[in-house]
């Protein structure tokens, strides 16, 4: 029998017979026997028989259709507690099935078994993996996932709230619901997503079977259903799943995001929600999908899956006017179909455009945005969404150019803001005032004489007047900054965005200085906006005079706990931490943290204020302090706040570039990754604090000398920062410079070359990129680019000169380490003053081996120039004296290898220098001696 | 084609799909080796009507991505290799630390001198992460055949791996 067939003959075994089979198979083969043995060992274990693959199947997973199990019917107790009742649906996904929790309640719930073929072991790792997130979500429009495990034949299931409902597309038609009872219905659906959203949950498989409504008191009560399914049974099965040709499972596409129909799926946060929530609405309110499945018929996977990646949703208005069953779905919704396509026209056309955008960064931010446009709508308040205007046209324009334009664009977008922000303010406050002088005059009628009153009403007009020109000036001023801003001359011109920008909001600065606008808090409120925008383009010392100007104004005029002083002395607090002045952004931020205290102010308030003080610690090397801050901040954060929240979400991320600073990696990087994925799925990858995060965790792996990962993470960083905020921004360019070192220290010179070179370039700019002269030196000289290398002498001699003591030793082992990298490449006379004063230095002990060896290299620097007789007694007296060292030092010494090693070469130079002045006897001599030296390897 | 001929078309392609996944990919996402060659696969039958021998593309597709995993891991290890490692065959390949991953291919190089059938099926299951019966209809035998060879080659590669750390 083979060991094969015999191993198959015994696993099927029980094992209480399998010794005796064992000895009588392997009856006088003790080899045999010994290595099957082993083998039943190692099946032991291995586990159990492998059924099923032991693979977790994710990404495209394998379709495994055959087999439904036949044991999961009504009247079976499956994981201890859930007796099935009765089955009330079926899907792709498996079966579902209202059962009786018998404990620690008894409670009618709704079991959902998935069918067979899943790994179960796979879908229950992931479910646990979002229990607790599952756990904290407590709506009434969320039907609670309560328990998951898996049954007795192996198929995993999910115990949820048991709902009892209909599809919601089907209950509104059922009940021919109208449009806007249809909205009314949807709002509380889009905050459960919200809901969920906040505790870090995203749905995934949003579409009509997982959102149920049911009748709570004759009222319809959406509720949203299998939260935290799709995650842990990955897309490979959903309901109407479709096949490729060999079985490969999609889920299904048509409520699908762009980014969940790209083959590699990976990328998905909750915006992806928020498209399915708007196919959802298009569906509810125009009867059928953006893309409709059947009416593309059997096209090719691939093509229904590039369509919902890349074709654009028709407008709603305009489906409809297509469709042939238009009659029937305007009378499912109470309405004449002219009427229908009418009502649809306009802002619910716009609200349904923008939650399907291809582009998830122009959808509604948050589930709770599309609610608010929705209830906007049914309250008759113009929605934020619009139509494709002349701006949507340029921004398109703009898009093609991404790179340079989009930081510029939201700063932009913020100034705009601003500027509405504060003349509709001051035009409101017009208004009342105005109206307060009409009733006053209109008071004053009865007892005043008409000439007091004619009086009271041109001083009014007067100063109604004045007021007018103060915005009309003060928008000018603003309005400067957008005049002659042509995007396309800017494309064109190849100059930045941001540095155009730059230039204007200074001319606005200046011209805000000259005119006499007349109220100074005005002034100050639009020097602030300036300031800000200002640090938000990189440009935080020009930030740092006005904004100095405004806070003096808001405190003199408003007094110094005002929040607009208040808020204005934070602003200035950022830009002195910006720019590198900690000791006084600190003040500023203590007394906002005391009087956010003492006013009882919110969380948020008080906790950002606590993380800006221990932030201006750090800045300031005061770790001590900073660290326990940050602590508390983020404990207090976390609890109060939640974990997703950008102030909790900044304090783990400054603590764990505190524990960073202070060597405590294995503290910080866990904490960084636990940022960087919150941040990811809160913020998206393309926002600012998201690409920080990402390169302070490339920056710790790389001080953790975890090379492989800090490469690609910095590389993906940049990426990105070029396509947010452009090359010429501080940091990417910090980025720049850090992927240059990093490939640097991992042997990549030729690749480090550049990024290094154009960090440093910018040092005239950003004065900290300057100390990149000595990697840049030392990347040329391992490359051998000796007159690059030379270019750089002088800076980097003087980074050592500013950091080391003139005349010390450490000033001489550096001049050294450069003179030596020198010669490597052979620029023998840039290393020769380097040499010459490094010994000057190392003569005051000249009895040392290490200043006899500077000897020979300095003879070395000039023999290299063919100086033969300058060299020539510098090597002499430099190999007499380190042959002498050499015997001196003690035999165990590890020194005295250093010492033979540089004697050995010290004789190759002297020889060498007979050998070029053609002196063969002197050859001769020298090498005679040479040989009398052990070679170094026997030394060892 | 014969597989040859096909080794190396199907190396590059997925050669490149693993080059540009990895420059996209978020950190701490793995990218996983059955998404890889059904990528590979819906391009290469788009792209030519001579690889619609499904059977034949998984075949020569487990091997290409075996080398793939194994070169990174190599380039990744070249000097942190211990004398030895241990290995549990339980999760995917491709999350395997790489001295395990180089431990087990060594383990394989072996089995397939033994048993060439046994090494390519747990090429396909273990490396591409095929299911049980998605290996079957690859290897053209019953999926109890596939259970059956999969259990002794499990068992066969550990006593190897086991032999090798002794």
């Amino acid at each position: 029998m083979t060991e094969e067939a015999l191993f198959e003959l015994l696993v099927r075994t029980p094992e209480g017979e399998r010794a005796a089979l064992l000895e009588r198979a392997c009856e006088g083969q003790p080899a045999l026997r010994k290595r099957v043995e082993a083998l039943l060992q190692a099946d032991a274990a291995a586990g159990s028989p492998l059924a099923r693959s032991p693979i977790p199947q994710e990404s495209i997973g394998m379709a495994v259709t055959a087999h439904s199990a036949p044991t999961d019917r009504p009247g079976v107790v499956i994981g201890g507690k859930y007796k099935l009742i009765e089955e009330i649906g079926e899907g792709g996904m498996g079966q579902v099935f209202m059962a009786q929790q018998m404990v620690p309640v008894k409670r009618a719930v709704a079991v959902k078994v998935i069918k067979a073929g899943m790994d179960s072991k796979a879908v229950l790792t992931r479910f646990e993996a979002e229990r607790q997130a599952l756990a904290l979500m407590d709506h009434p429009n969320i039907a609670k996932v309560l328990d998951a495990g898996a049954t007795e034949s192996g198929r995993p299931y999910f115990v949820m709230e048991l709902v009892k409902g209909q599809p919601i597309t089907r209950f509104c038609d059922d009940r021919k619901l109208t449009p806007r009872q249809r909205l009314e219905l949807f709002v509380p659906v889009c905050q459960a997503i919200q809901h969920a959203h906040q505790k870090g949950v995203i749905h995934r498989d949003i579409k009509p079977n997982n959102v149920l409504v049911a009748l709570y008191d004759d009222k319809p009560v959406p509720k949203v259903i299998d939260f935290g399914v799709a995650k842990a049974t990955g897309p490979t099965l959903t309901d109407k799943t479709l096949m490729t040709g060999f079985g490969a499972v999609v889920g299904t596409p048509e409520y699908m995001s762009p980014e969940q129909a790209s083959i590699n799926n990976l990328d998905i946060d909750t915006r992806s929600d928020v498209y399915s929530l708007g196919v959802l609405l298009y569906e509810l309110l125009t009867g059928s999908t953006p893309v409709n499945r059947q009416s593309l018929g059997n096209a090719a996977l691939l093509e229904i899956l590039r369509i919902v990646r890349e074709v654009d949703a028709p407008k709603p208005s305009a489906k409809l006017s297509t469709i042939d069953t238009l009659p029937s779905v305007a009378a499912n919704r109470g309405t004449e179909p002219a009427k229908l396509s009418k009502l649809m026209k306009g802002e619910l056309d716009w609200v349904l455009l923008k939650a399907l955008d291809k582009d998830r960064t122009r959808r509604y931010d948050t589930a709770n945005g599309l609610a608010r446009d929705i209830e906007r709508y049914l309250s008759n308040e113009v929605v934020e969404a619009r139509p494709p205007s002349a701006g949507y046209r340029l921004r398109k324009m703009v898009s093609r150019n991404k790179g340079k334009v989009v930081a510029a664009g939201l700063i932009l977008l913020a100034l705009l803001l601003g500027m509405v922000g504060t003349t509709w303010g001051l035009w409101e406050a017009e208004k009342q005032r105005q109206q307060a002088i009409a009733e006053a005059l209109a008071k004053d009628q009865a007892r005043q004489e008409e000439v007091t009153q004619r009086q009271r009403a041109e001083v009014a007009m007067k100063q109604s007047l004045k007021r007018l020109t103060q915005i009309e000036k003060a928008n000018d001023i603003l309005g400067s900054i957008f005049e002659n801003l042509d995007p396309k001359e800017i494309v064109e011109s190849q100059r930045p965005l941001q540095a155009t920008l730059v230039e204007k909001l200074e001319q606005a600065i200046k011209q805000l200085d000259g005119e006499s606008i007349g109220d100074p808090v005005m002034v100050a409120t639009m020097q602030q906006k300036l300031g800000v925008s200002l640090r938000a383009l990189g440009e935080s010392t020009k930030a740092i005079p006005i904004l100095e100007k405004a806070c003096a104004v808001f405190e003199s005029h408003l007094g110094s706990e005002h929040p607009s002083t208040l808020h204005c002395q934070n602003s200035l607090a950022q830009v002195y931490q910006s720019t590198g002045k900690p000791l006084l952004a600190l003040p500023l931020y203590q007394k906002g943290l005391l009087h956010s205290k003492k006013q009882a102010s919110s969380a948020t308030d008080v906790l950002t204020y606590m993380n800006n003080v221990a932030s201006a610690y750090e800045d300031a090397g005061m770790h001590q302090q900073a660290i326990p801050l940050y602590q508390e901040t983020l404990q207090l954060a976390s609890t109060q706040l939640g974990k997703n929240h950008p102030v909790t979400m900044s304090a783990m991320n400054n603590l764990a570039g505190t524990y960073r600073h202070t060597d405590q990696l294995q503290l910080s990087l866990p904490l960084y990754e636990e940022t960087l994925a919150l941040r990811k799925t809160t913020l998206g990858l393309d926002h600012p604090d998201t690409l920080r995060c990402m390169n302070n965790l490339a920056g710790t792996y790389w001080q953790a000398h975890q090379l492989d990962k800090s490469i690609p993470l910095f590389e993906q960083t940049l990426k990105r920062q070029l396509k947010v905020y452009g090359r010429a921004h501080p940091s990417t360019l910090l980025t720049i410079a850090n992927l240059g070192v990093n490939l640097k220290d991992a042997g990549r010179t030729s690749e480090a070359i550049p990024f290094i070179e154009e960090a440093y370039h910018s040092r005239l700019k950003y004065p900290k990129f300057r100390g990149f002269c000595v990697p840049l030196f030392e990347c040329y000289i391992q490359a051998g680019k000796a007159l690059p290398a030379v270019a750089l002498l002088p800076e980097v001699v003087a980074d050592a000169r500013n950091a080391l003591p003139p005349g010390s030793p450490s000033l001489a082992d550096a001049l050294s380490t450069i003179a030596v990298s020198l010669l490597q490449v052979k620029a023998c006379s840039a290393g020769e003053p380097l040499l010459r004063e490094c010994l000057a230095i190392r003569e005051k002990k000249p009895h040392e081996w290490i200043t006899y060896h500077t000897q020979t290299m300095l003879g070395s620097a000039l023999l290299g120039q063919k100086k033969y007789a300058e060299a020539e007694p510098l090597l002499l007296k430099g190999v007499k004296g380190l042959k002498v060292r050499y015997e001196m030092t003690p035999g165990t010494d590890t020194t005295r290898l250093v010492i033979l090693t540089h004697t050995s070469e010290a004789f190759d130079r002297l020889i060498q220098l007979y050998t070029e002045t053609q002196q063969p006897d002197e050859v001769k001599k020298w090498q005679a001696e040479k040989d009398k030296l052990p070679k170094p390897v026997e030394q060892k | 084609m014969t597989p040859d001929q096909l080794l190396p078309q199907v190396y590059t392609e997925l050669r490149q799909l693993a080059a540009a996944k990895l420059q996209n990919e978020q950190a701490g996402q793995t990218l996983t080796a059955t998404a890889l060659v059904h990528e590979a696969w819906l391009r290469l039958s788009a792209a030519s009507m001579d690889w619609n021998d499904r059977t034949h593309f998984f075949r020569t597709a487990a091997t290409a991505m075996r080398r793939i995993l194994v070169d990174r891991a190599r380039a990744r290890h070249t000097k942190k290799r211990d004398a030895g490692v241990q290995v549990t065959l339980v999760d995917a390949a491709e999350q395997l630390p790489d001295a395990q991953l180089l431990a087990l291919d060594e383990a394989l190089e072996a089995l397939a001198v033994e048993k060439p059938e046994h090494a390519q099926l747990v090429e396909l299951r273990y490396i591409v992460g095929l299911g049980g019966d998605e290996t079957a209809q690859v290897l053209g035998v019953s999926p109890a055949t596939v259970d059956r060879m999969w259990r002794y080659a499990k068992a066969w590669l550990l006593v190897r791996l086991q032999q090798s750390r002794e």
